[in-house]
């Protein structure tokens, strides 16, 4: 009996670690289409404002109706301000026109802009950790592993690491171990813009008596291998020569700042 | 444990408004540490609910984590498995309804999960700041007693009522 009971415990537990090991194998063998999955539920609740819009929408209708004079001001002020508008864009469009003429006979090569794809924020990383994010945009979109994520001022963002059809996932500068080859806008001169564990970044190879000061403009330079050249990164937020370490002497500030990134471009296509 | 059926509604429920907060809100907060609601929610409910429902919200969570996170699967479905099963493991050994067995258990299960954590970014040479994760590991141990703090009482008495 004693027997029958330790068999059967056995065979319970053996079970159980098949049931595991199974469970396991199917949850990595699922890996991509899970992945995809989440995101595009995360996606469908952070986008579904439809639950309190009957109530904005009332909301709303309240507060015109309590700012009527207010809004009858505003409307003839507007229609005014449109017809000056008008007649502004009318001669815009005649010196653009001479403009054009005068750029023709100069024969000026018209600067070749970057192809941009708009996209959003959709999440990010829920550890926070990994520097990483996720926009709305994918391969239906033609957009590909490697592409140079930035904002609409040219400033680096990041690159996209993974593409699924209508998300993919971002590799932001604040990822950890990520090294940015930097060029001082100024000087001329090169160096690495790295990040510590505080969040601080940090100038490193730099050459001697490099003529680095503080306020100057960091763009990247066309030692990376991952970046397009010329994209803002940050500026020299301090100097410290006296610093201990020769290698945090120069404290940088990004110009983006990822807690408010909602909004970013893809760079699909360039050429300078 | 719980037997009336609401206890699992409202369970269900915070899991999926802790699910909710570990995506939308804690990213924009930081990037130096990170505060695993979900892994504190599992602890908590682990003590109270059968395993058979524990475990597919232990599933989702690391269902959540893996795809979100860094590229290699199957990382955070290990760690969060292993904590449940470690914590029915050290509940064998501690006295189901004491304040200061709570507490020993989920912090040791909170400590062995960040450590998991540390040496799986390790193994798999992922690049992460080891200093975020240890912040992250007192932090996150510092909110777990807060909380246990505040259900102490609850814990008293049910334990005055049986």
């Amino acid at each position: 009996m004693k027997r029958e009971i330790k068999i059967n415990k056995l065979l319970t537990k053996v079970i159980i670690i098949i049931t595991f090991i199974v469970i396991f194998k199917v949850y990595l063998e699922q890996k991509s289409f899970l992945e995809n999955a989440i995101v595009q539920a995360a996606v469908g609740v952070n986008q579904n404002t439809s639950l309190f819009s009957p109530f904005t929408s009332l909301q709303l209708w309240f507060s015109d109706l309590f700012h009527f004079n207010q809004i009858r001001e505003e409307y003839a002020s507007l229609k005014e301000e449109n017809v000056n508008l008008i007649r502004e864009v009318s001669y815009l469009s005649s010196l653009k026109e001479e403009n054009e003429i005068l750029r023709e006979a100069l024969k000026i090569k018209e600067e070749k802009k970057w192809h941009l794809i708009p996209a959003k924020v959709i999440l990010t990383d829920p550890t926070g950790l990994s520097g990483n994010f996720w926009i709305n945009k994918g391969l239906n979109d033609n957009l590909r592993e490697g592409m140079n994520v930035i904002t609409n001022n040219e400033v680096l963002v990041g690159r996209i690491t993974k593409c699924y059809n209508q998300s993919s996932k971002v590799e932001s500068i604040f990822a950890p171990g990520i090294r940015i080859g930097v060029e001082n806008l100024r000087s001329n001169i090169l160096a690495v813009a790295e990040r510590d564990f505080q969040g601080n970044f940090y100038l490193k190879l730099i050459p001697p008596n490099a003529d680095i000061e503080v306020n100057d403009i960091l763009v990247t330079s066309s030692e990376n291998s991952f970046y397009v050249k010329g994209l803002l990164v940050a500026k020299v937020k301090e100097k410290t020569p006296t610093s201990k370490i020769p290698e945090k002497e120069y404290v940088l500030e990004t110009f983006l700042n990822h807690l408010k990134l909602q909004d970013v471009l893809i760079i699909t296509d360039f050429s300078i | 444990m719980p037997s009336k059926p609401i206890s699992y509604f409202f369970a269900i429920l915070l899991f999926a408004v802790l699910l909710l907060i570990e995506s939308y809100l804690h990213p924009y907060f930081t990037s130096l540490f990170f505060i695993n609601w979900l892994i504190i929610f599992i602890i908590f409910i682990n003590f109270n609910f059968p395993f058979i429902f524990v475990f597919p919200l232990a599933l989702i969570s690391a269902l959540f984590f893996d795809s979100l996170t860094f590229n290699y699967w199957g990382v955070n479905f290990g760690l969060f498995l292993l904590v449940i099963i470690f914590q029915k493991l050290l509940l064998k050994i501690f006295e189901k309804n004491s304040y200061l067995s709570w507490l020993i258990v989920g912090e040791l299960l909170i400590i062995f999960y960040f450590l998991g954590l540390t040496l799986s970014y390790l193994i798999l040479k992922q690049p992460i700041f080891y200093q975020n994760i240890f912040l992250s590991l007192v932090l996150n141990a510092l909110i777990y007693w807060l909380i246990l703090q505040i259900y102490n009482p609850k814990i008293y008495k049910k334990k005055l009522t049986l």
